[in-house]
């Protein structure tokens, strides 16, 4: 059990109560302020037993769940009579916020530009979501800019060689693949020129 | 959203709870169930 004292500047106080629950922080209490009746300023036995009747019910199960290769064991809270939800709180479980950013990235809606989360549990989650869309782009990039700096001297392999760049960057201004199909003979201008040189490729 | 006059491209959560047919939109990475008595 952790207890801690929350004071503002003006001395308004307010006594919590924390508990580890098989590696959770569980918040399970929240004293009266002080000069209210029953408040304290210091954590006091008396007001420990006093708040232990206002904590929610849980009576030691859990409810495992697997995130990619990261298992926790949630605990099992009475919030209502007879019905009882698992506590998920990922809020400073940052194995868990990187593997469930790693996990939805891969689910993202294309073309999402903006990422709205509720305050506050899901920001990280969000923070870690757009770090990794943002690599992903720089990574695009970055590639990109690598196949065109070192470009090959042989005029069709030059060609080949911005096609794939043009690709990664995601660029699809000069038909390719099936969208070559629809231009004139098939071809795109290099290709038309190199048919037009008697090459068979 | 509506004033932001934005499209929403799509909805995601870590988990979703409750009955999963509510959440049938949703992209999440699993499901918490509701225990009762």
């Amino acid at each position: 059990m952790l207890t801690t004292l929350a004071c503002t500047p003006k001395g308004k106080c307010r006594f919590l109560e924390f508990e580890s629950i098989h590696g959770t922080v569980v918040y399970s209490g929240v004293a009266r302020r002080r000069g209210e009746p029953g408040g304290a300023s210091v954590a006091s036995p008396n007001r420990l037993r006093k708040m232990k009747g206002r904590r929610m019910s849980y009576d030691g199960r859990v409810f495992t769940v697997q995130l990619g290769g990261v298992i926790r064991k949630l605990p099992l809270f009475e919030v209502a009579p007879g019905v009882k939800i698992a506590i998920f709180n990922m809020l400073g479980d940052t194995e868990v916020v990187e593997t469930a950013a790693a996990l939805l990235a891969t689910r993202l809606p294309t073309g999402a530009e903006v990422l709205v989360v509720p305050e506050v549990k899901a920001v990280p989650l969000a923070h870690a979501l757009v770090g990794r869309q943002q690599a992903a782009l720089r990574g695009r990039a970055q590639g990109a800019q690598a196949l065109h700096g070192e470009l090959p001297r042989n005029r069709s392999a030059q060609h080949h060689h911005r096609r794939a760049a043009d690709a990664l960057r995601g660029w699809q201004g000069r038909p390719s693949g099936a969208r070559q199909a629809g231009r004139p003979g098939g071809r795109c201008d290099q290709h038309r020129q190199h048919d037009s040189a008697g090459c068979a490729n | 959203m509506a004033l932001a006059t934005a499209t929403v491209a799509g909805e995601m959560a870590v988990f979703t709870e409750g009955k999963p047919e509510d959440w049938d939109g949703v992209i999440a990475l699993g499901h918490l169930p509701v225990f009762t008595d």
